[in-house]
Formats: C-alpha cells, sequence, structure tokens
C-alpha cells in the first residue's frame, strides 16, 4: 500500500517535472528566438543574407545577437543554480552567490588577474575561479560553529567578504594605471558582450558538468533541508555532501563571473519565483532554476541591447538585474515579514 | 579665480593635457607638481613632484606645495577637489577644452596666467597651420568610414563633440559613429551594420586589455577595415587628449586614413 503510493507520487513528480522542465525550456527557445529577431539594426530576413557567412547579417545575428544570447543563457542558468544551492546550504532564502561574497571573491581574484596584465582569457577565468572558492571556504569556515552550519554567520560572513573585497578592489584600481584601472571597473559593472566561441565552448562545458552534478546531488540536496541530523539518518555523508555542493556551486559562480563579471540577484529571483511555482523539491527546483535563470538573463540581455534605441547607450546588463531584483528583494522581505506578523 | 597681477612662478598641473601644454609654452620649470598621469612630455615631467590621482589627488601635497595656481580640467577632475582648494584659498583655474574650437582659449588662458602670453599666441597660430596642413592634405580625397574605439569589449567610441571626432573628420575621414555624442557605449552590431574602412584603437586599449586588442577584431572579417587588415594601434595621448600634440594626432590619422600619402 505504501509502496504503491510511493510509486503514484513519484510517477506525479517525474510528470510535474517533465511539465515544469518543457515549459520552461520552451520559454528559453522562445527568449533566443526573441535575441536573435530583435536588435537595434533591422535585419532584412526575406533576402536570405543572414544564412551567407560573410555578410553582416550573418556577423550581426549569428555572432553578435546568438552568441551573445547563448552566453547570457549560460551565465544566468549558472548563477540560478549556484543561488539554489547556497540557499539550500545554508538554509537562508536570501543566500545568493553576490550575497554570499562568493562574486566578490571571483572578482578579487579577476581583478589580481587584471593587474597582473593577464588580460580577458584563461588566467582572468582561473583567477575567477579561485577567488570564488578562496572566499566560499573562508566564509564556510568561518560558519561552522562546533560541527554545525550556523546559516546567519555565514551571511553575516558573506557581507563583511563582500565590503572588504571592495575594499582590495578599490586599493588594486587606484595603484594602477588609468588604463588598467579603467579595465577593472567595466569588468566589475558585469555585461554581457558577443563572446568567441572557443570561450563560450569551454563555460558552457564547465557549466553543463556543474549542473549534471547539481541534478544528482538534488536527492540529497532535499535532505539537507530536514537539518544535519536528519539528512544522516537518512543515510547522507553530511560534511561530504555539502563540500561536493560547495565546490559545484563555486565553479558554477566563477565560470559565470568569469564569463560576464559579476551579475546579481539572478541567483535570487529565479529560485524564488520557482520555488513558488514547482515547490521545494530539489529534483524540480534545480533544472527548472538553471532554466528560468538562462530564460531571465538572456531576456534582460535583449531588453538591454534594445535599450540603445531609448537611451542612446547600452547600461551593463548587471544594472537591469539589480532594477529589477532590488524591489524584488524587497517585497520577499515584506512578505516574510507579514508572514511573521500572524 | 581673481585676475593677477604678476605670472605665477608655483603650478600645480592636475590633468595631464594641462601639464603637456604647460611645457609647450615653456612654463615647465614654473611647475612645481603634477597628477599621476602626467606622462608627457616623458622626462622632464617625472622629476616633477606628484600629488595624486586626477580623480583624488592629495590636497595635503598640493597645499604643502605651496603654488599660486593650480590648474584642474573640468573632465579630469572633481568639482570637490576645486572646492576643497579654493577653500583653502589657492587660486585654482579650470580649463574646459571639449572641442578643438576650445584650444584657442585654453591656450590664451594657460600663457597669460604663467606668464607666456607670447608663446601661447605662437602655440595657436602652429596649432592652426599644422591642421591647415593636414587639411589641405586630404583635401578633394574620398572620405573613409573611420571607427575610433576607445575601448573593446564592452565596446566604447568617440562619438561627436570629442576632440577625436574633430581630428578624424580634419584628417579626411567620416566618423561612422557621429550619431552619439561623447565616448559612449555603442551596440556592437551597428557597427558591423556601418561598415567602417579604418579602426582606430588607442593603445591604452591595446596595451591594457591585452595584445589580441587589434587581434581581437579579427573575428569580424565581414568588416572592411579587419578584411583589408586595416585596424591599427596607436598612442592614446596624441588622438584622445586635448594636449600640446594635436597637429602629431591629426598628421597620424590622416596618414592612416590615407595610406598613399607619402611618408614624413
Amino acid at each position: 500500500m505504501l509502496a504503491c503510493a510511493a510509486m503514484i507520487a513519484a510517477r506525479t513528480s517525474r510528470k510535474r517535472l517533465g511539465l515544469a522542465v518543457g515549459v520552461l525550456f520552451a520559454g528559453l527557445l522562445v527568449a533566443l528566438l526573441l535575441a536573435i529577431a530583435l536588435g537595434v539594426e533591422p535585419i532584412d530576413w526575406a533576402s536570405g543574407a543572414v544564412w551567407r557567412p560573410g555578410t553582416s547579417e550573418h556577423a550581426i545575428v549569428m555572432s553578435v545577437r546568438l552568441g551573445r544570447a547563448l552566453l547570457g543563457a549560460v551565465v544566468g542558468g549558472a548563477l540560478a543554480a549556484a543561488g539554489v544551492t547556497f540557499q539550500t546550504l545554508v538554509r537562508n532564502p536570501l543566500a545568493d552567490p553576490y550575497v554570499l561574497g562568493v562574486s566578490s571573491g571571483a572578482s578579487v581574484g579577476a581583478a589580481l588577474a587584471i593587474v597582473a596584465g593577464a588580460g580577458q582569457g584563461a588566467p582572468l577565468a582561473l583567477g575567477a575561479f579561485g577567488g570564488a572558492l578562496g572566499a566560499l571556504g573562508l566564509i564556510y569556515r568561518l560558519g561552522v560553529v562546533r560541527g554545525r552550519l550556523v546559516p546567519h554567520v555565514v551571511l553575516l560572513a558573506g557581507v563583511v567578504f563582500n565590503a572588504f573585497s571592495w575594499a582590495v578592489i578599490v586599493v588594486l584600481a587606484s595603484l594602477s594605471r588609468p588604463g588598467t584601472t579603467a579595465e577593472m571597473l567595466i569588468w566589475l559593472m558585469g555585461s554581457l558582450s558577443a563572446p568567441d566561441w572557443l570561450r563560450l565552448g569551454v563555460a558552457s562545458v564547465v557549466v553543463a558538468i556543474g549542473l549534471g552534478a547539481l541534478i544528482a546531488l538534488a536527492p540529497r540536496m532535499n535532505a539537507l533541508v530536514l537539518g544535519d541530523e536528519g539528512a544522516h539518518s537518512l543515510g547522507v555523508d553530511v560534511p561530504r555532501t555539502r563540500k561536493l555542493l560547495l565546490v559545484t556551486a563555486s565553479v558554477l559562480t566563477a565560470a559565470a563571473v568569469a564569463m560576464a563579471g559579476p551579475i546579481g540577484f539572478v541567483g535570487i529571483i529565479v529560485p524564488h519565483v520557482l520555488r513558488l511555482i514547482v515547490g521545494p523539491d530539489h529534483r524540480m527546483l534545480v533544472p527548472s532554476s538553471a532554466l528560468g535563470g538562462a530564460l531571465f538573463l538572456s531576456t534582460c540581455d535583449t531588453l538591454t541591447r534594445m535599450s540603445f534605441l531609448a537611451i542612446g547607450s547600452e547600461p551593463p546588463v548587471s544594472v537591469l538585474t539589480a532594477l529589477l531584483g532590488g524591489p524584488f528583494f524587497l517585497v520577499l522581505l515584506w512578505q516574510a515579514r507579514d508572514k511573521r506578523a500572524t | 579665480m581673481r585676475p593677477r597681477a604678476t605670472p605665477a612662478r608655483r603650478i600645480v598641473s592636475l590633468a595631464p593635457n594641462v601639464t603637456e601644454m604647460l611645457f609647450a609654452l615653456g612654463a615647465g620649470d614654473q611647475i612645481v607638481g603634477v597628477d599621476n598621469y602626467s606622462d608627457q612630455p616623458a622626462g622632464p615631467v617625472d622629476r616633477i613632484p606628484r600629488v595624486g590621482s586626477d580623480y583624488q589627488p592629495s590636497i595635503e601635497k598640493i597645499v604643502a606645495l605651496a603654488p599660486d595656481v593650480v590648474f584642474s580640467s573640468l573632465s579630469a577632475n572633481r568639482r570637490e577637489t576645486v572646492e576643497a582648494l579654493e577653500r583653502l584659498e589657492l587660486p585654482v583655474f579650470v580649463t574646459d577644452t571639449r572641442t578643438l574650437s576650445d584650444m584657442d582659449r585654453t591656450w590664451r588662458s594657460l600663457g597669460s596666467i604663467t606668464g607666456h602670453a607670447g608663446e601661447s599666441e605662437t602655440q595657436i597660430v602652429r596649432l592652426r597651420a599644422g591642421l591647415a596642413a593636414v587639411a589641405r592634405r586630404v583635401a578633394g580625397r574620398s572620405r573613409p568610414r573611420v571607427l575610433v574605439v576607445v575601448w573593446n569589449d564592452p565596446l566604447y567610441v568617440a562619438g561627436r563633440g570629442t576632440f577625436t571626432h574633430d581630428l578624424v573628420e580634419l584628417a579626411g575621414g567620416t566618423n561612422v559613429v557621429a550619431d552619439v555624442t561623447g565616448f559612449v557605449r555603442y551596440p556592437l552590431e551597428r557597427i558591423l551594420r556601418l561598415a567602417p574602412d579604418v579602426i582606430v584603437l588607442p593603445t591604452h586599449a591595446a596595451v591594457d586589455q591585452g595584445p589580441g586588442a587589434v587581434g581581437y577584431w579579427s573575428r569580424w572579417p565581414e568588416l572592411p577595415a579587419v578584411r583589408t587588415g586595416r585596424v591599427t594601434a596607436v598612442e592614446d595621448a596624441a588622438i584622445i587628449r586635448s594636449g600640446a600634440r594635436l597637429v602629431e594626432g591629426a598628421d597620424l590619422l590622416s596618414r592612416l586614413i590615407h595610406p598613399d600619402i607619402a611618408p614624413r
């Protein structure tokens, strides 16, 4: 009887997973199509020039629009999946790569790479990864008190680390030559631009591996929600699982930051909305957040590109995610306050 | 600043273009302090004490140098800096040199305050003659489409209302991004559509964005400039800075835009 019920539950949840993933995937495809179709330059689709390499139409659509939309999707997917993971790890819905200082750590690492004259290639990515992992290691160490993770200590450590990182970056910037300073500050604004295919390919592979790992770890993330003892009683090796999740989420964050600079709020907004829609089960939440993040950031970037027509300049995409994310964050806090009051 | 009777003998310059112009006027040995980014003329300028960045110079250091005038620039320095100096009763002169047409006024102000009024007139004549010579050389030629990239990724370009724009037009080119004003972020896809014949990268970009700055453009062989190998890095001080080397900058640009002009 019980086994039968469990089987039915499993079947319905698989159906719901299929539905959620299907809808989000379709949404992402639409977003990518819009990203290709929309831009500041009109495209004559009927002439077929778009399909002929060497024409400006081909370069605009395939390289600038498609490349950039795919980059937005990869970065957004990575940030949202990392957000879900961090929220589960510290059992706090306000955690995300930005708040926890992981993005800042990655930024410091990247800034060091820029000061060292490394340019925007592999050294910057490695610097970002080292910084992300270092920041998370430090914050995690601080957050574990007598063998148990204390969420508010982790968040507080993240906030302090953010301020500290910013100071380090400002010091680096003021010690550098003007060109280097400009490079650093421009990079820190967090924006998307047409990527070269090799870099995009490498980042996509890294993000795909990270997402695969998170999806595989999703049942254990469900167990972690029950608390350390609860997870342990279900046979989950809690410290080991935590480490795996931390490293994976850091890799995802570092890949995103290395490609686009720090972009905030994607890791908070997307998981929250999806938690409301698909529920708290990580087997649903992780893949749908990744797809939702991809959808969200590539859409934001299309709006960013189009805004040139309205304001005569193109703001970094991080401005738009923050303009949407800031109020969203406050609404979340407001609702939490109402809940506490009742 | 109140008009003064005697020429300033102890000058602090807070902007690279002003420093350059002061040296050109022969006021180099009256300068007692410069900002960290003043790098021209290389050599003499390195022997002058530094007072910090354009953005946030050390007020204390400036005061300690007891200048009788501090030159600042509207674009390089902040109003807070000027106000802080004025509160300390230091005479500050703010230069505002946005386009070629502002140059005469800046030369004259610097000349009269430092006691080199005669030399400033010479500089104005030299500037006009030099620019006219460049303009004559390119007169009647076709006007290739030129893009000056201030930053590759994300893309920032030099639009209308900049020195760079004036110099490009004077050197016989057409600035392809004259639809925007100032140094602004610009959509790459519009550049692909505008198809510039010549792309110029000021070297601070080439140096600081790694050796790949020129190579970066090779990803778009659709662009005429890339196809014909006419993406070039040049020294930024000559074409972006409103200093003493504008004729040099115009000459350099005219040779990039019209490669058939006989070498000097």
